[in-house]
């Protein structure tokens, strides 16, 4: 799965601890989903996208590997 | 609205004061939990009784279920596969003592249902921590 949350926050000027804060997770999560290590549920992906006054689908999207 | 007029406090600060008293109590959640941990070792190591390793477990046990400051869902999946991990390693561990003693090759197997558990809680704690604070 590929997420495009750090560009989201270096378009809006956001250090991970400042997004971690917002949603009230760890910084070690945000970093964990941002280098894909780690997949959200859906609620933390639509704070995630909330935050960034997105959608889901344009935060996540599937990779060939996953439709296999 | 109705709610906050009933209370006449802004919701966040109830809030606040929620998770300031949940803090308070994962303070004093590790504290009792590793004071058990320290007692329950020594008992077991000098005196080798059973109520050592009934509080060694207690202690491990509550060291596992401690709230963290920021308790989140990776966390909680972080410690849901620490302790299938532990258990893995734990049980390959007493099947190989055991195969071992049984050939000679080792002085001792692990009967004990209490130590096995012991080193279950011990290995979830520590696979658990090193994952949450070293990994990122």
């Amino acid at each position: 799965m590929t997420n495009s949350i750090k560009i989201e926050r270096a378009r809006n000027n956001f250090t991970q601890a400042d997004l971690a804060d917002k949603i009230k997770v760890s910084r070690q999560t945000i970093n964990s989903i941002e280098v894909g290590k780690y997949v959200p549920s859906t609620i933390l992906a639509l704070k995630i996208a909330k935050v960034f006054n997105t959608t889901v689908d344009e935060l996540f999207g599937l990779e060939e590997k996953d439709l296999e | 609205m109705k709610s906050m007029l009933i209370f006449g406090q802004p919701k966040h600060k109830t809030m606040t004061t929620f998770t300031k008293a949940l803090m308070r109590f994962s303070i004093f959640h590790r504290i009792i939990a590793i004071t058990l941990i320290v007692i329950g070792t020594s008992m077991l190591i000098f005196r080798q009784s059973v109520a050592g390793s009934q509080m060694l477990m207690t202690g491990l046990f509550l060291l596992i279920t401690a709230s963290e400051k920021n308790q989140d869902e990776r966390s909680m999946s972080l410690k849901a596969s620490s302790i299938f991990i532990a258990f893995i390693i734990a049980y390959t561990f007493k099947i190989t003592s055991h195969e071992l003693y049984h050939f000679n090759w080792l002085p001792m197997e692990m009967t004990e249902i209490n130590h096995f558990i012991i080193l279950v809680l011990a290995l979830t704690n520590m696979i658990y921590y090193c994952r949450l604070y070293f990994t990122d």
